[in-house]
């Protein structure tokens, strides 16, 4: 469980930023620009004097909470427009999967590029961005847990006893399917942390002087021969944070895989 | 096997429309005037001759006619003009799409390279040592973001050695050495990324045959241990890796977005990104529609290859 | 002051234009020679030099089209059009005009009538003639009305042009305007056959009659031009010109990529290099750092056209509330400057104030003056670049300083151009360019016609200070006015001009004959390559 470890240290990070880290990450303090590591400045400082480590820390409050909201954006659409489909199957599964074949044939990062792009630059449409392109997996993840679910004896039982379908819908098979989708959500912050990152280093993320991982590397990137631990830092942070929720998502399918090896 | 691919040929004509359609609406999502998207800002909307080419594309029409329209020109090869540089748009795909395709054949081999003898070591040898490190390179692999690999890798090749040339491109034709040396590079960032799946997968699929009843039969037999793994388990665990590769040419397609505008590759990608940043949208729809496309078409292949390996399909 | 109708020698430096004050040298053959821009005399000036291979250079603005007249002006375009066109006059290292297409010109003593004598054996590459109704074409072209060439509200001061014959041009003005002669001398002539045959592709496959022909170029990749074996200008060892085989121009906007490519030898050429790269270049044995008489100012620029910044007191307090010897500092690494207006401090019209003031407590009293106690939110849209980025960063704590609380907005550069000069934006920063031409260079920014003018600024008074200075040539006359017009500009702050930091390329060592002249403008006629 070493990802739940790592993921809350960066939610610790996030939380408790400004007790971490009390300087304002984004006041230039151009005395002291370009600083190499050292005692003081464990990470150095930037080309405006800014302490990369408090950047850093502050930087993982921006990356949550898009990645909380991107994957929020993802389960609310995903997981209906899955039940759905796999509930009343025919035609409206296949319209619906049509659909989500259609958004998913796209590479996500093109997709959420374009998106963002065409919306504007800013936090909130890259958020937007980030968890749209991330509601056909989960579509369908919802979909297939639903058809393997519908079959089951509770599920015949409550329709013969004359449940409306949403009520099904709610108390039998959300609850039974959501195993996967818990999972998928792990993974899903894993995806929206690196399409973050993604999107602020080609300008479409987080305005400056606001601290995100990504546009710590855009920005550091014309200084990569002089000031590498510009370069160094943000992607270590980045990668960390990704590392850990991967290995969140591993240890929840483990933890539920043998439930679902029983049914 | 026919009746297999058939239908899923079938399957795809819908979702191809789709996608169509959805690249068609990207510009509606911009603020302002469509108008300006196709043709440019800066065009004098009350020239006659911006009339005539509003008229010519059908700019002015309801919006399903427009698209009617549209998908009728770029089903000939007409994907209209750049709106920055005025030419015509399939001559830049024509020239660009080459070089993205070289460069995702050699990250597919990159990716091969590694992941083959890392997956194959890490299941036949389970719970030690190798298996960490294996599992734990490619979950690296997963989560290190292409763009800061990229960097990296010219912070200590390119920067740091000179080794490698940090960016830029030599056709294969001029010179293979060259090709080489600038493919080095954006190749390596693209397939470790994808090293990093492939490799899990191959280690999950090979254990699980490993376990399977046949490869027991086959040791029981008293066949080594190698030949079984050779002859019998890998062909079979190769399946769901082929599959997994397939899908992971249409991340390989999407990283290269990035990664072809760090080092400066003349390919879709960088089109694709620079298009994208200055509204060149004539540009960006052709550019995405090939690109979706042709992962459209991968998926199917991969799917009628999953249906031929595997004897239990089709 | 009137002028006898002489021609005016075109090699003896007059004085018109540019006195001779101290300038760098630009040039980088062996011998360290100072060579004149006639692509001529410095490909003359080599003693031996080696004929053949392929130069490739890094600007730093992307190729967006090979002909000036849907140029989007960004350096790429700029430099490629000294390689495929010749113009009717080029301009010296030492800011005097030298004959090109054009052998010799005279200016009526009204100052109102041009008449220029062309060469007759100058011809495209597509084997048409460059006579004198192709200029009229040209300039024609250029100055039309809708017309999409950069810088024509320059040319706007035309009224007629005409071709008596076929080697004699005559060009008459509305009013005397002494910058004409450098807006029309170095326009780029392009074949008016190709135009008519290639329509709208012209962009892409240029012809003009300059020493190097394209051979291909498609948006967002390299340039590459081949040598022009009938071009009209000979060598030193009596061949034509150029040395070179061919040419290799990409826009490489990462300065970083730029400099490592030049570094590693991808690039021969680097067009920019940035200020704190200079010094680790500067210990590089392989590479010669060329100073320029280029410099890029940086800019903020406040929307008067719309609320709030049709206060003036408000924009009074956001010019006092930032520290721009601070900024320059930083960007520059110590070779930046402050600047009251873009003019190099070189150049004979250099006037360096009025300037803006920080102080803290004068904008603080702006502010309340300006109906805003409590202070105020605005937005403050950027370019998606590093500097820029940079520069927004330090900018913003100022300004919250004094309570104008700013949210910073990177956008690309498309959309930036587009927000301003659709007058929508609030405040901005932006990026210029300055050489020591003619200070009428600066015009754009308070033109009512020019693209250039993004913040849409209108003083009248200014435009005739502008209009007065080139109807005169008193240097003296336009200095005064040039003088009032920065006092007017800095009252107004609609443009604060915060700093320039100046253009060093970066050049290897086996290139020689390289030239930039004071147009900014490259010349590779007479480069050779050694190995």
């Amino acid at each position: 469980m070493i990802g739940a470890v790592i993921v809350l240290i960066v939610v610790i990070c996030a939380l408790f930023a400004s007790v971490i880290a009390p300087e304002n990450p984004g006041l230039p303090v151009l005395t002291a620009t370009l600083k190499s590591p050292q005692s003081g400045h464990w990470f150095g400082t930037d080309e405006l004097g800014r302490d990369v480590f408090g950047r850093i820390v502050h930087g993982a409050r921006v990356s949550l909470r898009v990645a909380a909201l991107a994957v929020g954006i993802t389960m609310l659409f995903g997981v209906p427009i899955g039940l759905i489909a796999g509930f009343w199957g025919r035609y409206v599964d296949a319209v619906l999967m049509r659909l989500m074949d259609a958004i998913q044939a796209f590479p996500m990062i093109l997709l959420a590029i374009a998106i963002a792009s065409t919306l504007g630059p800013g936090i909130t449409n890259a958020t937007i961005a980030i968890g749209v392109v991330g509601i056909p997996g989960v579509a369908r993840l919802a979909r297939g847990e639903t058809l393997r679910v519908k079959s089951a004896e509770y599920v015949t039982a409550a329709r013969a006893s004359g449940s409306g379908t949403g009520r099904i819908l709610i108390r039998h098979i959300l609850p039974n399917g959501a195993a996967p989708l818990i999972v998928a959500a792990a993974n899903g912050g894993a995806a929206a942390i690196l399409t973050e990152a993604a999107l602020s280093f080609v300008g479409l993320g987080a305005a400056p002087p606001n601290p995100s991982w990504g546009s710590m590397l855009q920005q550091g990137y014309p200084y990569v021969s002089l000031a590498p631990w510009l370069s160094i830092f943000p992607g270590l942070a980045i990668s960390l944070t990704t590392f850990g929720f991967i290995f969140l998502g591993d240890g929840l399918r483990d933890i539920f895989d043998p439930k679902l090896r029983n049914r | 096997m026919v009746r297999f691919a058939l239908q899923r040929l079938v399957q795809t004509i819908p979702v191809l429309f789709l996608m169509s359609a959805i690249v068609f609406g990207l510009i509606f999502l911009l603020p302002g005037d469509p108008v300006l998207g196709m043709l440019g800002p800066g065009i004098d909307l009350d020239d006659a001759s911006v009339q005539q080419m509003r008229e010519d594309l059908h700019l002015d029409d309801p919006i399903p006619v427009q698209y009617v329209h549209w998908l009728g020109r770029c089903l000939t090869g007409d994907f209209g003009r750049s709106v920055s540089s005025k030419q015509p748009v399939s001559d830049a795909l024509r020239k660009r799409l080459p070089v993205s395709i070289q460069l995702a054949c050699c990250a597919i081999f990159v990716t091969l390279l590694i992941s083959l003898p890392l997956g194959v070591l890490a299941a036949a040898k389970r719970g030690s040592i190798w298996d960490v490190l294996a599992s734990g390179f490619s979950v690296i692999g997963l989560a290190i973001p292409g763009f800061w690999l990229a960097i990296l890798l010219v912070l200590f090749l390119a920067v740091r050695h000179s080794w490698l040339p940090s960016s830029g491109y030599v056709s294969p034709l001029d010179s293979p050495l060259q090709w080489l040396r600038y493919m080095a590079l954006p190749a390596i960032t693209l397939g470790v990324g994808g090293a990093g799946s492939l490799t899990r997968q191959i280690r999950s699929s090979l254990l699980e045959v490993l376990s399977e009843d046949y490869v027991r039969t086959a040791r029981a037999k008293g066949l080594r241990g190698q030949t079984v793994l050779v002859r019998h388990a890998l062909r079979n665990a190769l399946i769901p890796a082929v599959t997994v590769l397939g899908l992971s040419l249409g991340n390989l397609l999407g990283g290269s977005l990035i990664v072809e505008s760090i080092f400066l590759v003349p390919g879709i990608g960088s089109l694709l990104v620079n298009a994208i940043f200055t509204r060149d949208f004539p540009v960006v729809q052709a550019g995405t529609l090939v690109i979706a496309v042709m992962v459209v078409f991968i998926n199917l292949a991969v799917d009628m290859l999953y249906g031929i390996l595997d004897p239990r399909i089709g | 002051m009137s002028q006898s109708k002489q021609p005016i020698d075109p090699i003896v430096p007059h004085t018109l234009f540019g006195q001779l004050t101290r300038r760098q040298l630009l040039t980088l053959t062996a011998a360290g020679a100072a060579a004149l821009a006639v692509r001529g005399d410095i490909a003359r000036a080599q003693d031996a030099p080696s004929r053949g291979g392929t130069l490739r250079a890094a600007a730093v603005g992307p190729v967006t089209s090979l002909d000036p007249f849907t140029s989007k002006l960004s350096s790429g375009d700029q430099l490629l059009w000294r390689f495929l066109y010749d113009s009717l006059l080029t301009v010296t290292s030492t800011g005097d005009f030298a004959p090109e297409v054009a052998t010799e010109w005279t200016v009526s003593d009204d100052g109102l009538t041009y008449t220029f004598t062309l060469r007759s054996d100058v011809k495209f590459h597509d084997g048409t003639a460059l006579d004198a109704a192709a200029v009229k074409f040209n300039i024609d072209r250029y100055r039309q009305e809708g017309s999409t060439y950069p810088t024509a509200d320059r040319l706007k001061v035309i009224d007629t042009v005409e071709a008596p014959d076929a080697t004699t041009v005559v060009i008459t003005l509305k009013t005397p305007n002494t910058p004409f002669l450098f807006n029309v001398g170095t326009a780029g002539i392009v074949s008016p056959t190709a135009v008519d045959a290639l329509g709208e592709d012209f962009s892409s496959k240029a012809v003009g009659s300059g020493p190097f022909k394209i051979r291909e170029w498609t948006s967002g990749s390299t340039a590459t031009f081949d040598r022009w074996d009938q071009y009209w200008v000979q060598g030193a060892d009596g061949q034509p010109l150029p040395y070179l085989d061919s040419v290799e121009l990409e826009g490489v906007p990462d300065d970083s990529v730029r400099l490592l490519n030049l570094r590693s030898g991808e690039f021969d050429i680097n067009e920019r290099i940035s200020p704190l790269d200079q010094q680790t270049v500067k210990s590089d044995p392989n590479i010669t750092l060329v100073t320029t008489e280029h410099a890029t100012p940086y800019i903020l620029a406040l929307n008067p056209t719309k609320a709030p910044f049709d206060n003036k007191a408000l924009r009074q307090a956001v010019a006092a509330s930032i520290d721009r010897q601070a900024i320059i500092d930083n960007v520059g690494y110590g070779t930046g400057y402050t600047i009251a207006i873009p003019f190099l401090p070189d150049s004979w019209f250099y006037i360096d104030g009025p300037q803006a003031v920080f102080d803290t407590s004068v904008a603080t009293a702006k502010l309340a003056e300006a109906g805003y106690p409590d202070g105020i939110d605005i937005t403050f849209t950027i370019i998606n670049r590093p500097t820029d980025n940079q520069i927004a960063q330090i900018i913003k704590p100022y300004l919250d300083a004094v309570n104008i609380r700013t949210t910073i907005q990177v956008l690309e550069r498309t959309t930036w151009v587009d927000l301003w000069n659709g007058r929508n934006g609030e405040m901005g920063l932006l990026q210029g360019g300055m050489t020591a031409q003619d200070p009428d260079e600066q015009s754009g920014w308070f033109s009512d016609t020019s693209l250039a003018n993004y913040a849409g600024y209108d003083s009248p008074q200014i435009r005739d200070l502008i209009a007065q200075a080139n109807a005169t040539t008193d240097q003296a006359a336009r200095l005064e006015a040039w003088k009032q017009i920065v006092q007017i500009n800095t009252d107004d702050a609609v443009y604060t001009f915060i700093g320039a930091v100046p253009t060093v390329a970066g050049v290897r060592n086996n290139v020689a004959g390289f030239e930039i002249d004071f147009g900014y403008f490259w010349e590779l006629a007479g480069v050779s390559l050694s190995q």
